[in-house]
């Protein structure tokens, strides 16, 4: 009885079983040219719920890194469908795991149609001219405000960016503190290091880093922007080092940035607990007033007013000796999609950037995430007047200059995998700015030797 | 006697603080599921001020967690029942021949213990097959990589069966596929269950397998959903808390109904030869 | 003449399935990249690899993370193996048994592995943070002089992870063993009452040789499952503090996030080598004492 339950049991299970991979089979060998199919057929059945729907049913499928999914964009991508039937179907990936994918699905050919990254930072990691899609005959080409940031080598345009600029980056600092302890903006190293100090003795952490490895190189990307101090000054490090002319080592001022970061923690400006308290721990310690300052981008006060309504901050320009050319840093680089080259979907994902560079779209994005729309009629949200201040001022005398990583392109998928941990791990370990930069210059032969860059 | 009682009080109380302990990360995270986001963040045991279960409601709807089970439950299913057959069939006949070729296989397929995923070599593969991004690419590696384990495990508790069984069986007029699926499997249901929970269980929780090589997001397990609730700049700590708890709660609930056979089915691996 | 009606009873295309399965899926990538480690295989080049000898062998194991991965690796194995041997072990005597009680807290001890390890990730990264729940804990009851940065340093970092590894599967480990113990006959021990034996003495001279098979079996699963460890690494720590706690899986996986498919190869490679000769001694070890007995 038993036996003959289990019997009828087993068999079922092996029917269905079967049954189901076999048709997994059937629809697995023919996704890619498929695809279409199933939409069209797709489209029909919704043509026939809803008469009045008269666009064809389009899926475009993106890849999206998990930090990347704002609300603002969901709200973008929720107004495609209900307004142009295009369904983005996003594969939402997360940060550290990216690269890896991206990579490897560029390269075998399988590439999503949409490819979320930083611009122009996606023309270091992948051959552009290869796999990208051309977009310089664009219509919104021409309205971009800031068109360098998406100009490849090659004058082409491969990327739609969402920001002109990243923002302002220097000290992000909480404002209040800094009233309740009469401490005014330094501008100066030695008074940095005073005011730092009369916050530990006020009980307050001054400087805060989290355990993210993508945040202590911040001061160093920053840093080494400013002391090159011009952008013509950066492009020339850069050029040398990604052509093995000179070595990180042979700038001194490169490994002072480094040293300086590194003092920070001699002289104990930093909470304790950096190798393992998290970015958003760290936001809330800075928007709470225990701790001062953090070193990131303008980008940062729009996060923290968001999740904190009632904290005071902005953000001033870092006064470290060596700045010795008074620059100011701004990111020039700006989140964005790329569009593969061999979509089959290409017309449609135009069509969708050609869309999403109107305010109509775009307004959505800068909601509650303020900044500076890559499109003059863009509504960027409210910005920090000291920041927009800042900049303006800065602008005015031309001293902005990018941040190194920037410039650095060509060996940015060695950031997170290699320097960032270096970053992390030196202050415990009592290591150098200089033998830090040494041993990094190491993974950076071998790097560029396996990608068979000439002069390593 | 007396000496004995106090002993194992003693010896339950332990047992009972162990078991507290063991749970408390379970315990943190469904009551994190139901705590507002400022009580979540704080990752501690305290109770909830309020119960929003509506953080589940919320995660439901907005995290395509049923798309996700759906996605989940395909491919467990159909892993775990071809695993189980394929290994069940490949791990009797391996153990009951007792010749060379029988040997040889055993070895073969055990010394797939000892691999890893070969994430870029299976990537190029799969392309070479023109299965990238389908479901039956991911269930083909799930069933690849537990046909060691599964194989090994039906070998060894068919040793503790009489070879006199298939005998009577085969006089009895049972083809082999009849000997094996109505006399041999119904005696092997303990290892069978016991295989079906440890199969289900590590392809609902893998979740590179499915990343890397499943393509479309349409096509992405709940093991994968919850993505949609971290970002750089807002985590919202009770909604991952729901969903981790959505994820797992499938599997913790076949294992309660099936936990009662693993007993008896690991007894394979005592007898083990 | 019995192997003949074995194989007309047994016959071989039953297997068919499976061998394809395994060998297409898991046998074949791994041959791809045995001899793949041995090129320049790189993402940039994913179809035009290039021979290049035993370069990729030589550049890792002059890579001082390389060399410290082996380190971790073994460690983590052989720690893990004892702590889920013995809690294992400890568990299963406790909970033989049977009753509704010992049922439930069998179900409990199990639970752990029937998560997945995204989730041990959130949760213990989130439990041993500095202001987690467990130094809160710590300094409740007075011992805030122990409660430390717990993922923040080598040494308490691997201990962590080595430590929630044995929370993970001792429960695997307890049901295993209790199989085991049910599996010896109630006579043994009647009559080792009847002589007056201790119960220590009954669990020495009875339990532990019958239970040499279990080990057997716990053991292998356990240390080639523990030599392979990713999950459990990558969500904790990362490889973290610096590449302090980074295993053989975890390098295999960063040199692979290089693009270095080549070098990532032949890690694994010796990872796999490493399991392969690390299991034959121990097999070989442990079935000598199973004829012995």
């Amino acid at each position: 009885m038993n036996s003959k339950m289990l019997k009828k049991v087993f068999t079922v299970v092996c029917i269905i079983s079967l049954v189901g991979s076999l048709a997994g089979c059937g629809k697995a060998t023919k996704t890619t040219t498929d695809t279409e199919k199933t939409s069209s057929t797709e489209a029909k059945s919704t043509v026939e719920d809803s008469s009045s729907e008269t666009k064809k049913e389009v899926t475009v499928t993106a890849l999206l890194q998990q930090s990347r999914n704002y609300p603002g964009l969901q709200k973008m991508i929720d107004k495609l469908k209900a307004d142009e039937n295009i369904i983005v179907d996003l594969q939402i990936v997360p940060d550290d795991q990216y690269n890896n994918l991206l990579q490897m699905q560029i390269n075998s050919g399988e590439a999503p149609d949409l490819i979320d990254y930083n611009l122009p930072a996606i023309y270091g990691l992948i051959d552009p001219e290869t796999y990208l899609a051309d977009l310089s005959d664009e219509a919104w080409v021409e309205n971009l405000v800031n068109p360098s940031i998406v100009t490849h080598k090659d004058g082409k345009v491969y990327g739609f960016p969402f920001q002109a600029s990243s923002g302002v980056s220097g000290i992000v600092y909480n404002k209040q503190v800094f009233e309740d302890n009469d401490i005014a903006i330094p501008t100066t190293e030695e008074e940095f290091n005073a005011v730092c100090d009369t916050l530990l003795a006020k009980g307050i952490t001054p400087l805060l880093l989290p355990s993210d490895n993508w945040v202590p190189q911040i001061w160093m990307s920053i840093g080494e922007g400013l002391a090159a101090g011009s952008v013509e000054k950066a492009r020339e490090i850069a050029d040398a080092l990604l052509t093995h002319k000179k070595e990180f080592t042979d700038y001194p001022e490169l490994i002072k940035v480094v040293d300086t970061y590194l003092g920070m923690f001699d002289k104990g400006y930093f909470n304790q607990d950096y190798l393992t308290v998290s970015y958003d721990a760290c936001l809330e310690r800075l928007a709470k007033g225990e701790g001062a300052m953090l070193f990131g981008s303008a980008g940062i006060l729009s996060a923290v007013e968001g999740a904190f309504p009632d904290a005071k901050v902005s953000l001033f320009n870092p006064p470290f000796d060596y700045n010795t050319n008074d620059a100011l840093v701004s990111g020039l680089f700006s989140i964005g999609f790329c569009a593969s080259k061999n979509s089959p979907k290409l017309d449609t994902v135009k069509r969708i950037f050609d869309l999403w560079s109107t305010p109509e779209y775009m307004n959505m994005w800068f909601e509650g995430n303020a900044g500076f729309p890559s499109f003059p009629d863009v509504d960027g949200g409210d910005m920090n007047d000291d920041v927009v201040a800042l900049y303006n001022e800065y602008s005015a005398e031309g001293k902005i200059v990018g941040e190194m990583n920037n410039y650095l392109n060509d060996i940015q998928p060695l950031y997170k995998t290699t320097l960032w941990v270096y970053y992390l791990d030196a202050p415990s370990k009592g290591i150098t700015g200089e033998e830090l930069l040494a041993t990094f210059q190491k993974d950076v032969n071998e790097y560029m030797k396996e990608k068979q860059v000439e002069g390593f | 006697m007396k000496k004995c009682k106090v002993s194992s009080v003693i010896k339950y109380i332990i047992l009972l603080i162990l078991a507290f302990v063991y749970l408390v990360p379970v315990i943190m995270m469904l009551l994190g599921s139901v705590k507002d986001p400022a009580q979540a963040l704080q990752f501690d045991l305290s109770w909830p001020k309020a119960f929003h279960f509506e953080n589940y409601q919320y995660v439901i709807e907005n995290g395509n967690i049923l798309r996700g089970y759906l996605n989940s439950a395909t491919i467990t299913f159909s892993a775990t029942a071809l695993t189980i057959i394929f290994g069940a069939f490949a791990g009797i006949i391996i153990s009951r021949r007792s010749d060379k070729t029988g040997t040889a296989l055993y070895y073969y397929f055990i010394f797939g213990l000892t691999m890893t995923l070969q994430t870029a070599s299976t990537f190029a593969l799969l392309k070479v097959l023109n299965l990238y991004g389908s479901r039956f690419a991911v269930i083909s590696i799930y069933i690849g990589m537990r046909m060691p384990f599964t194989i090994m495990s039906f070998s060894s508790f068919i040793k503790g069966i009489p070879r006199e069984i298939d005998e009577a069986a085969m006089i009895d007029g049972c083809k082999p596929f009849g000997m094996i699926t109505q006399v041999l499997m119904p005696i092997l249901k303990p290892i069978t269950v016991a295989n079906i929970v440890i199969t289900a269980i590590s392809c609902w929780n893998d979740f590179m397998i499915p990343l890397f090589y499943l393509g479309s997001g349409k096509k992405w397990t709940v093991t994968l959903a919850v993505y949609n609730f971290f970002g750089m700049f807002s985590r919202n700590w009770n909604y991952v808390f729901a969903v981790l708890t959505l994820t797992v709660l499938p599997i913790v609930i076949m294992f309660l109904f099936l936990q009662k056979y693993i007993v008896s089915g690991m007894t394979a691996g005592a007898i083990k030869g | 003449m019995h192997s003949k009606s074995d194989k007309k009873r047994y016959p071989i295309y039953f297997v068919i399935p499976a061998f394809i399965f395994y060998s297409i899926f898991i046998i074949l990538p791994f041959g791809i990249s045995f001899i793949m480690s041995f090129t320049d295989w790189n993402i940039e080049r994913m179809y035009i690899p290039i021979f290049r000898g035993f370069d990729n062998y030589i550049a890792i194991f002059r890579n001082s993370v390389f060399i410290r991965s082996i380190f971790n690796t073994l460690l983590f194995a052989v720690a893990t193996t004892i702590l889920k041997t013995l809690f294992g072990l400890l568990l299963a005597l406790a909970l033989v048994k049977v009753s509704r009680l010992n049922n439930i807290l069998r179900t409990i001890y199990y639970i752990p592995c029937a998560l997945s390890p995204m989730i041990i990730g959130v949760i213990f990264t989130s439990i041993l943070a500095n202001d987690g729940l467990l130094n809160n804990v710590l300094s409740t009851l007075g011992f805030s002089a122990v409660a430390v940065n717990w993922l923040a340093s080598y040494g308490t970092a691997m201990s962590s992870v080595i430590l929630i590894e044995g929370w993970m599967w001792s429960g695997f480990n307890m049901f295993i063993f209790i199989a085991g113990i049910q599996a010896i006959s109630k006579d043994y021990y009647e009559s080792a009452d009847i002589e007056g034996a201790p119960a220590w003495a009954q669990f020495k001279s009875i339990t532990m040789p019958l239970l040499i098979p279990s080990f057997t079996i716990i053991i292998t699963l356990n240390i080639t499952g523990s030599l392979k460890v990713f999950d459990l690494i990558y969500v904790l720590t990362k490889g973290g503090p610096g590449f302090d706690t980074q295993v053989l899986s975890t390098f295999v996986y960063k040199a692979f996030g290089l693009g270095l498919l080549g070098q990532s190869s032949a890690a694994s490679i010796v990872l796999s080598a490493l399991v392969v000769c690390i299991s034959f001694v121990l097999n070989r070890y442990l079935t000598k004492r199973e004829v012995e007995l």
